[in-house]
């Protein structure tokens, strides 16, 4: 029993999945210590000199980093039992100076979905806030994305559940979905209506079957998701409106849900009207992204958690459209989206749960032992290797 | 190693979070009925083991006086006289049927259960994402319940993934104490009565020193593992006094429960002792000796039976003793 007691740590986050993004050559990257850093995918050197926050890091990223302009934002966050310490923060490209003062904005709370920007609004999902007894739990934080500003927080919206699924932005309305399985389409615009009285930005919600916790795809006025019942969902938000059904499609309005048979929490993929949607039990459908029927289905080892990429793979002359789809057991699969045929791996030899990055002809994936590997896109063979926490060549 | 892990999850982990997650979808999605149902039936399961132990722990009560006189026959001897006393020990430790750390099997049994559900506990509500992810993994493909994740872990106002230590008032303090209290309870009737001063004051250090550091332990464990700790120990209380034959629970110089015969049985016993119980044995009162002849009887009865019993599932013939005394 007194071996079963240091298991308490089970509470605490262990590193997240963030996965790189690319901006004017260099790649910023999440490590398993919670710090962000910079990558030069010229020289292949971590930038020892460019991280935040430069000494301990935040615990644990989920999300990707989001660039903005001249400034990068992300979010991080570790829990000691269940005292939860989060930050959202907001650096400078050039530097990694906060551009809210010391530090970001630091909330007793559990950051893990996706955050959006839209204008000067940063969107994030939370779960709820440790210090406030009587409070939601979840809330829709909308930040000023305006450096120096006095007051980093706009507004919240309270949710009725944790938000592990991030937001995503469709003009003026922000999507988040929580554990209670609550879509939510909320108002994110200045309004003044909405000043003092941030229920009022709700346009409608939809309830799935179980609990959502990947990300929300918005593509071309629509959505797309899963949940841990195992479907598949596509949202038309034009045909919805407050009265609506919520609990159910509207089959009549392009809207339809896909039986894929286990949790699916990494967000889909679309293009040239196929979804691409991921199980976590490694299945893979191309679905029609007009009636949802299946085109094909394949299956891989390992979990899928984070969102597969495409990518054009060249074989002699001709270039191949493929899907790269990390495993959570180990590789990087790569699957034709012509037939789902498997077209090989990236060998990384460690599982992966964050979402790969095609930059230039390289694949780059932060693999789960925290090392940032790239691949030919080609020929899928490694290229290269850091260590994201001491920035030196992998071992 | 390999092959322990896979034992551990296929053998514990996964069937407790499946029936754990069962039995929340059964019970209103409560996960702390869950808890209390689950606990429920892995007591009734071992009740086996408890009558086993029960037994075990009579036949040691029997065997008490027996075990003075050899004791005291080889007080201050070394070397061979102490091996001999050893092996007499031993001897009659077989005539009696008894194993002298028999009444550690349940025990060492409850313990991978115990560690296995505190572990259970904190898969089946996980506080992280990979922890959620991961638990996909360990419900099997039949289990509705896999829909149904995340699980409310709230109940009767705490959160039960969450430390007792940052349980809200009372409860931070009301667990802990209810967990020592109910401990001491179950460990006051299943210790060994025993006439050995040095075994009875070990017994008396442990009566009070589990209680107390499981007490503070619980202040560290989620309140799921204090609520199964506790229900496990209240259904433990009921199942001994049933099993043990409905004996009084003596508590602070008072008596609770108990039939009219166990009392009477107790009170006899109480007086016995206060008579000097020890010196008898080593002055060898017939009365003594008479009572001696018929635990003897007894636990020869006993070994008998267990012989049967061991002969029937060999499916060998034991040759009958004849005994001499009768």
């Amino acid at each position: 029993m007194l071996g079963a007691v240091a298991c308490v740590n089970d509470l605490t986050p262990a590193g997240g999945w963030s996965g790189p993004v690319a901006e004017d050559g260099k790649l910023f990257i999440g490590n398993l210590e919670g710090n962000l850093v910079r990558f030069d995918a010229e020289s292949n050197n971590i930038d020892s000199n460019w991280r935040y926050p430069f000494e301990d890091g935040l615990g644990a990223m989920y999300s990707n980093p989001v660039v903005d302009g001249d400034n990068i934002f992300g979010v991080g966050y570790t829990c000691r039992g269940d005292n939860c310490e989060g930050e959202i923060f907001g650096l400078r490209l050039t530097d990694a100076t906060s551009i809210w003062g010391q530090r970001g904005l630091q909330l007793e709370t559990k950051l893990v979905g996706d955050i959006s920007i839209s204008g000067d609004t940063l969107l994030v999902g939370t779960t709820a806030i440790g210090n406030e007894d009587d409070g939601a739990d979840g809330y829709l934080y909308a930040l000023s994305t305006t450096p120096e500003t006095s007051n980093i927080t706009k507004w919240r919206f309270a949710l009725d559940a944790n938000a592990f699924s991030g937001v995503a932005i469709d003009d003026s309305t922000a999507y988040i979905a929580t554990m209670a399985g609550t879509l939510y389409a909320i108002d994110i615009s200045d309004s003044e209506a909405f000043v003092s009285n941030a229920e009022a930005r709700l346009k409608w919600t939809f309830t799935a079957d179980s609990a959502i916790a990947g990300p929300i795809l918005a593509d071309n006025g629509n959505l797309y998701f899963g949940d841990l019942s195992g479907k598949a969902y596509k949202i038309n938000p034009a045909s919805r409106s407050a009265s609506s059904d919520s609990s159910s499609v509207n089959t009549g309005s392009g809207e339809w849900e896909f039986d894929a048979g286990a949790w699916v929490w990494a967000k889909p993929v679309i293009e040239n009207g196929v979804v691409y949607v991921a199980g976590l039990d490694g299945s893979i459908f191309a679905l029609d992204a007009m009636t949802g029927i299946e085109k094909w289905s394949t299956e891989i080892d390992g979990q899928v958690v984070s969102s597969p990429v495409l990518f054009d793979r060249k074989r002699g002359e001709t270039r191949e459209r493929a899907l790269a789809v990390p495993s959570g057991e180990q590789n990087v699969a790569v699957v034709s989206v012509i037939d789902g045929r498997s077209l090989g791996e990236f060998i990384t030899n460690e599982p992966v749960k964050s979402t790969p990055l095609v930059f230039g002809d390289n694949l780059y994936v932060h693999a789960m032992n925290g090392d940032l590997k790239w691949f030919s896109v080609d020929d899928l063979s490694e290229r290269g290797c850091v260590d994201l926490k001491g920035g030196g060549r992998c071992d | 190693m390999e092959i322990f892990g896979i034992l551990w999850q296929e053998v514990i982990m996964r069937p407790m979070i499946n029936s754990l997650a069962l039995l929340y979808q059964l019970l209103f999605s409560n996960f702390g009925l869950s808890i209390i149902v689950f606990t429920v039936l892995i007591r009734l399961a071992m009740i086996p083991l408890t009558i086993r132990q029960t037994r075990s722990m009579k036949k040691m009560q029997l065997i008490q006086p027996r075990l003075k006189v050899i004791q005291e026959k080889y007080k201050g001897k070394k070397g061979d006289a102490r091996r001999k006393m050893s092996s007499e020990t031993m001897a009659m430790y077989k005539e009696a049927g008894v194993n002298p750390v028999g009444c550690l099997g349940p025990m060492i049994i409850q313990m991978p259960i115990w560690i296995g559900f505190y572990r259970a506990i904190l898969r089946t509500m996980p506080s992280t994402p990979e922890g959620m992810a991961n638990l996909s993994d360990l419900f099997y493909s039949w289990n509705p319940a896999i829909s149904a994740v995340p699980f409310d872990s709230h109940f009767l106002g705490l959160s039960l993934v969450d430390l007792v230590s940052t349980a809200a008032m009372p409860w931070n303090y009301a667990l802990p104490v209810l967990v020592g209290a109910s401990m001491f309870l179950q460990q006051k009737m299943t210790t060994n009565p025993t006439s050995d001063p040095r075994q009875k004051q070990t017994n008396q250090m442990m009566l009070w020193m589990m209680p107390i550091m499981f007490g503070a332990f619980t202040w560290q464990f989620p309140a799921g593992l204090a609520v199964y700790i506790l229900f496990s120990n209240i259904i433990g209380v009921v199942i001994q006094y049933y099993v043990g034959g409905k004996q009084p629970i003596e508590l602070f110089g008072r008596s609770f429960l108990g039939t009219a015969s166990s009392k009477a049985e107790r009170a006899a016993q109480l007086v016995a002792e206060a008579a000097g119980g020890s010196s008898k044995v080593q002055e060898s009162d017939p009365e003594e000796l008479d009572e001696d002849d018929q635990s003897t009887e007894v636990l020869r009865k006993d070994s008998r039976r267990s012989n049967r019993n061991r002969a029937r599932r060999t499916g060998r013939r034991t040759r009958r003793r004849r005994n001499k005394g009768s």
